[in-house]
């Protein structure tokens, strides 16, 4: 008895069991197991466990004959790279595509189709580099991001919200950062080039808004970096990926690029970034929602959230005060009970002033006891939104922590209905972050 | 707990606790039709093939307790590896297709899939040549035919591939 003798669905399991590259294999051996291999259910359970597709979508999105044409054209198309590497790029932009079209429909709408082998060589040729193969599979799935029609690089101070990315705004100044699509990337780079003149180097994402943020790509390491307050002077930029993580990867596999990506899937997915909503724009916001990165505090009824994001643009490596910047988002709230004192509860109550102790390591550097935040004088009524509002220290260590307090008064300023109060701002860290983005 | 009696081809009788009787979806179908104190015939099971499935049964039950795996659920890699380092030396190719065939007729699901992974291992990073050898299969294509299917699916052939 051989294995032609064994029941269809043994042969089906084994198949299975094998895998895509083997059953290829085995329907070499003889016609009827090539009948086996060519089954359906066998192909629909590869598309599914190695591309996660539930219909046969070939790498153009156009939907194939069957699963077996399906999985095969994704391997043909994609022969030039390690399957494994294509797959993991795969994962990663599933994580994001599929975060932002249930979170973020109008920013998965900007994502460019996959630029094409030609596309990337000629890119190559353009800025005589040799891109990592794990970006150049990111650049064969998704070319960057479509801003043309959304005043990109315009004068308009707001640019676009809907990068990839994401960012910050604190006081005027508004950061959101995108993915270039390749001829962007050329046009951004040879500009840049101008005044840095360093061979290698690509610039792979920006700020779309008016204040410059550059990400850089250095083909040769793999590595990328984000410029600092020095980048058009020095050259100054820092890694934006731990490079512990990078070495351990060779053979033109570095992939700082994809580690970057994935990570921001990751944060993404686990809501550790979310999408703020700002006078009816949206956009996705670094400012971490969760702990650890993100302190809570509740007093009387009154909520205060805080977090802190690393800012490179403004950072100074060569100052030795205020080299690190940091910005920080303080939202706070009234619960639904209410402001509740000594036993009274009142339905608002209004800031009157703010303490805080910012400290480098356990040095504290910084104590502000003022009126107001940002010149305003919030007030909370019970079950609103958050108040939100941003501010930013610079510190001199790369690692440090902001807590303090606030003065409220119950019912309002003009019309206080009781004593003032304290209200606790949790201690939050500011850090140089592994990941910078 | 209720022993069910099953004849072999060869005419060898086996008592199966009935736990492990039921789950061969064939002996339960005909557990269903007829009576339970009736012996249940299975004249395409050898003797020598039901005494290995006692025996497989008898350890997956064990691999069961060992690693809370209930029986049936998820063939997890523990499970299926103990299973294979236990059985599969003494095993031969043929003895496996076998089984195979016999735990197919049977419906037994979990061993099924047991013998499935020991066929698979086997085959593993094997030549094409080779796996026409191990399967036992007639080479049926002709040049031509050849170089057409491997064209087809030379994707397939850029991993390691073992000679035997």
């Amino acid at each position: 008895m051989g294995l032609e003798a064994v029941g269809d669905l043994a042969l089906h399991i084994i198949l299975r069991k094998l895998g895509a590259e083997e059953s290829g294999r085995a329907a070499c051996v003889s016609k009827q197991l090539r009948a086996s291999a060519s089954e359906e259910p066998l192909w629909s359970h590869f598309c599914a466990q190695e591309l996660h597709l539930s219909q046969p979508l070939d790498p153009h999105g156009n939907l194939a004959p069957s699963f077996k044409a399906c999985y095969q054209s994704w391997r043909e198309s994609f022969h030039m790279y390690p399957w494994s590497l294509v797959k993991r790029v795969k994962r990663c932009w599933g994580k994001i595509t599929n975060w932002l079209t249930l979170n973020f429909p109008e920013a998965q709408s900007t994502l460019n189709k996959g630029a094409s082998e030609a596309d990337i060589q000629e890119l190559e040729k353009t800025l005589k580099v040799k891109l990592p193969l794990p970006t150049r599979i990111l650049y064969r799935f998704h070319d960057g991001q479509d801003l043309e029609d959304k005043n990109w690089r315009s004068s308009s101070r707001n640019g676009t919200l809907l990068g990839l990315i994401g960012g910050y705004s604190f006081y005027d100044r508004m950061v959101n950062v995108c993915l270039l699509p390749l001829h962007h990337i050329v046009l951004e780079t040879k500009d840049i080039m101008e005044t840095l003149d360093f061979s290698d180097y690509i610039v792979v994402a920006a700020s779309t808004t008016h204040s410059q943020k550059l990400f850089f790509l250095n083909c040769t390491s793999g590595q990328l970096y984000v410029g600092t307050a020095n980048l058009l002077l020095d050259g100054e930029m820092l890694p934006c990926v731990p490079n512990a993580l990078l070495n351990s990867v060779h053979d033109r596999q570095q992939d700082a690029m994809l580690l970057w990506l994935e990570e921001h899937g990751r944060r993404l997915e686990n809501g550790i970034i979310k999408l703020r909503e700002q006078e009816t724009m949206r956009s996705i916001c670094q400012f971490p929602e969760e702990p650890p990165f993100c302190s809570t505090a509740v007093t009387s009824g009154v909520q205060v959230r805080c977090s802190s994001v690393f800012v490179p643009e403004f950072t100074n490596l060569q100052d030795t005060i205020q080299k690190y910047f940091f910005s920080y988002s303080i939202r706070m709230s009234l619960l639904p009970e209410g402001c509740s004192i000594n036993g009274m509860t009142f339905n608002s109550c209004q800031l009157l002033s703010r303490h805080w102790v910012i400290r480098a390591g356990d040095v504290v550097v910084g104590n502000v006891n003022a009126e107001a935040v940002i010149g305003k004088y919030p007030l909370l009524r019970p079950g609103e939104p958050e108040f939100v509002y941003e501010s930013c220290t610079p510190l001199p260590s790369l690692s440090g922590s902001i807590e303090g307090s606030f003065v409220f008064v119950p019912g309002r300023l003009a019309d206080p209905k009781g004593r003032r109060f304290r209200v606790q701002a949790a201690c939050f860290p500011l850090q140089l972050p592994d990941y910078i983005f | 707990m209720k022993k069910i009696s099953v004849r072999t081809s060869d005419g060898q009788e086996f008592e199966l606790e009935e736990n492990l009787a039921m789950e061969s979806a064939t002996i339960k179908t005909s557990l269903d039709a007829f009576s339970r104190d009736d012996i249940i015939l299975l004249p395409n099971v050898n003797s020598w093939e039901m005494v290995k499935i006692i025996e497989f049964f008898t350890k997956v039950q064990e691999l069961e307790t060992k690693f809370g795996v209930k029986f049936m659920e998820k063939k997890e890699g523990r499970f299926l590896e103990a299973f294979q380092a236990e059985f599969d030396k003494d095993l031969s190719d043929d003895n496996l297709y076998c089984l195979l065939w016999t735990v197919d007729y049977l419906g037994i699901e979990v061993l099924l899939e047991n013998l499935c992974h020991l066929m698979a291992e086997r085959t593993k990073n094997k030549t094409v040549e080779s796996c026409r050898n191990l399967f036992g299969v007639q080479h049926d294509y002709t040049p031509e035919e050849e170089a057409e299917i491997r064209e087809d699916y030379s994707w397939a052939f850029e991993g390691p591939e073992i000679e035997e």
